[in-house]
């Protein structure tokens, strides 16, 4: 799995907007191959409640199609500062798109490395019958996780500091606003 | 976000105006009642001049007033409440915590206009 | 030029969350000093911008507004709690409970006291004493929305975390039940809200109470017009009710009036949509939801 520049930062903004809650949202990759090519962000706010869970997963399948994309992974980022737990929602979507994709993956942001040069994903992988933090990974390229662009975190740092996480638009904002573009943010690299 | 009103210095004009001519139109009448007592006149009611001033002073007033004040607020509940966002509906400002990420994401990060 | 006492004001009235625009704006203005004209202002000023900087770390910022708070209301319970809230932000819990528990002492009808206490059980990772705190007060404070509101959420948040004894599901069912009567309490006392019956709603959904969800939805829908979350809830549980087999129950809505919600609901999301300036990929993405669901 290899995260372009995009699919680093938009998880990363998507948690620098909304620093007091939890947020989470799903990776896309294309079909037919394992690089992380996007993120889309979901919500801010009632991320345990499941109607408009049910939209914006049938809207990215369906945007998904139309790009010649697929839903691989989801991400999250806890409320509490060091919680890098998988939680009990995430496990669920993440098991769900498992049923779908079979090497779907979940990532919990590390929200004490958001603004720095660290890396700020954790994997987690279900093996065993459970969803297992993948604990030394981002190491090279031929990791199983990696990133496309080495300096992704310093890239993301710097649009943090700039105020783009301002510009990012997700689900629970283009159900406020309709003009929000929320599959696309073309205002985010 | 809300930006105030670029302030109306027309209206603004028209307010101090009217009240300016407001003054002058009482003092003019006090001024006409101490020349009738002085001349022992009955009091026919005010002249005209005076009159037509104190009307036009009130209408300068006004006219200024309206230009300065703020937009009207809706007079309907409802359409208030659909301008409110549902994070500002749902909002429970006495109930922070103070473990969430802010502190941490924006440590690194100068935050200015 | 935007005014920033008059946006600060604006974040003060609609109560949104948003520490780093609070910083960013009144940082400048209580360095430079200009705080102070804003007379009575200021105070209240001072305040919201001491809690942001806390919410991000800026904690010189946060003891210059709380000293100069101090200076002008010493003694006061308010700043206290500021002061307390100061201990919280940099870990200092103990210290914390202290400052709260004095006031309480002083004053045991200290709603905002009373309220940090909660909290702060609940940074102390002790979820279920904060929710037991929290009931407390509630049994005396029954009016206050607010505390039903963060009751709701106390209940909901308990969703995320594995349960050791409990079921999954049925910890799932208890607490979204939980929720949800919480959430009633806060309608009865604030019928107009539209957004605490779209909550609630969402919680029924959840629940999977497609049936009475719908009818939330529906009021939603009614309170504020167009509303879009509303219509997305409305085409979901209008779906889901058509494609299960006809409730026997009388007091459920029939399949004639389900399929004219569901049309109501298709038209008007396709007119919000098309009304705006959507981004075309979001505009065909969601009327393709819009027909299929």
């Amino acid at each position: 799995m290899k995260f372009s520049n995009k699919a680093y930062q938009k998880p990363l903004l998507h948690a620098a907007k909304y620093p007091t809650t939890a947020v989470n949202g799903v990776f896309l990759a294309s079909n037919g191959s394992d690089a992380v090519v996007d993120a889309i962000p979901f919500f801010h706010f009632w991320n345990t409640l499941t109607p408009m869970l049910e939209v914006a997963m049938t809207q990215v399948d369906l945007h998904c199609k139309d790009h010649g994309l697929r839903i691989i992974g989801y991400y999250e980022a806890s409320d509490k500062l060091n919680d890098e737990a998988l939680s009990q929602v995430g496990q669920r979507v993440a098991s769900q798109i498992l049923q779908v994709t079979p090497d779907a993956f979940a990532v919990v942001i590390k929200n004490t490395n958001i603004s720095t040069e660290n890396i700020a994903f954790l994997p987690y992988q279900f093996k065993e019958g459970q969803w297992r933090a993948q604990k030394d990974t981002f190491s090279g390229p031929k990791d199983v996780f990696s990133l496309e662009n080495s300096s992704s975190p310093s890239l993301a740092a710097k649009a943090i500091r700039e105020g783009l996480s301002s510009k990012l638009a997700d689900f629970d904002s283009h159900m406020e606003n309709v003009q929000e573009d929320w599959l696309s943010n073309k205002a985010i690299v | 976000m809300a930006v105030q009103q670029a302030p109306s210095y027309l209206g603004r004009l028209a307010c101090v105006l009217g009240f300016l001519f407001l003054f002058h139109s009482g003092y003019s009448t006090f001024e006409h009642l101490s020349y009738l007592k002085a001349v022992d006149g009955h009091e026919s009611g005010l002249p005209l001049d005076i009159t037509i001033e104190l009307i036009m002073s009130v209408a300068l007033f006004g006219l200024g007033i309206v230009m300065v004040a703020d937009d009207f607020k809706e007079i309907l509940m409802e359409t208030e409440m659909a301008k409110q966002s549902i994070e500002s509906l749902d909002a429970r400002p006495s109930f922070y915590a103070f473990d969430h990420r802010g502190r941490a994401v924006f440590r690194n990060v100068v935050l200015k206009n | 030029m935007v005014n920033a006492a008059k946006v600060l004001q604006d974040l003060r009235a609609s109560a949104e969350r948003k520490p780093d625009v609070v910083v960013r704006l009144g940082k400048p203005l209580v360095e430079s000093g200009a705080v102070k004209k804003l007379d009575a202002d200021a105070w209240l000023v001072y305040e919201q911008v001491a809690i942001a900087a806390l919410e991000v770390g800026d904690d010189t910022l946060a003891h210059r507004c709380i000293e100069a708070l101090e200076a002008k209301f010493p003694g006061s319970a308010r700043v206290r709690r500021l002061q307390g809230m100061q201990l919280e932000a940099v870990g200092r819990l103990e210290d914390a409970g202290e400052i709260y528990k004095a006031i309480l002492r002083e004053d045991e009808t200290n709603v905002l006291a009373a309220k940090r206490q909660v909290m702060l059980l609940r940074t102390m990772g002790l979820p279920a004493e904060a929710i037991g705190a929290l009931v407390k007060y509630l049994d005396i404070n029954y009016t206050d929305f607010e505390g039903w509101l963060q009751l709701a959420d106390f209940y909901l948040e308990e969703l995320m975390n594995t349960f050791v004894f409990l079921d999954q599901l049925l910890a799932a069912f208890l607490r979204y039940a939980q929720a949800a009567f919480c959430m009633e309490e806060v309608i009865m006392l604030q019928p107009q809200n539209h957004v605490f019956h779209l909550k609630y709603a969402e919680i029924l959904y959840s629940q999977d109470s497609i049936g009475l969800a719908l009818k939330q939805f529906c009021r939603v829908v009614e309170l504020c017009k167009d509303h879009v979350r509303g219509l997305y809830g409305i085409k979901l549980c209008t779906s889901r009710l058509l494609k299960a087999a006809p409730s026997r129950n009388p007091a459920a809505t029939s399949q004639e009036d389900l399929k004219a919600i569901d049309l109501l609901a298709t038209e008007r999301l396709l007119a919000v949509y098309g009304s705006g300036n959507a981004a075309a990929s979001v505009k065909t993405t969601s009327a393709k939801w819009i027909e299929s669901a």
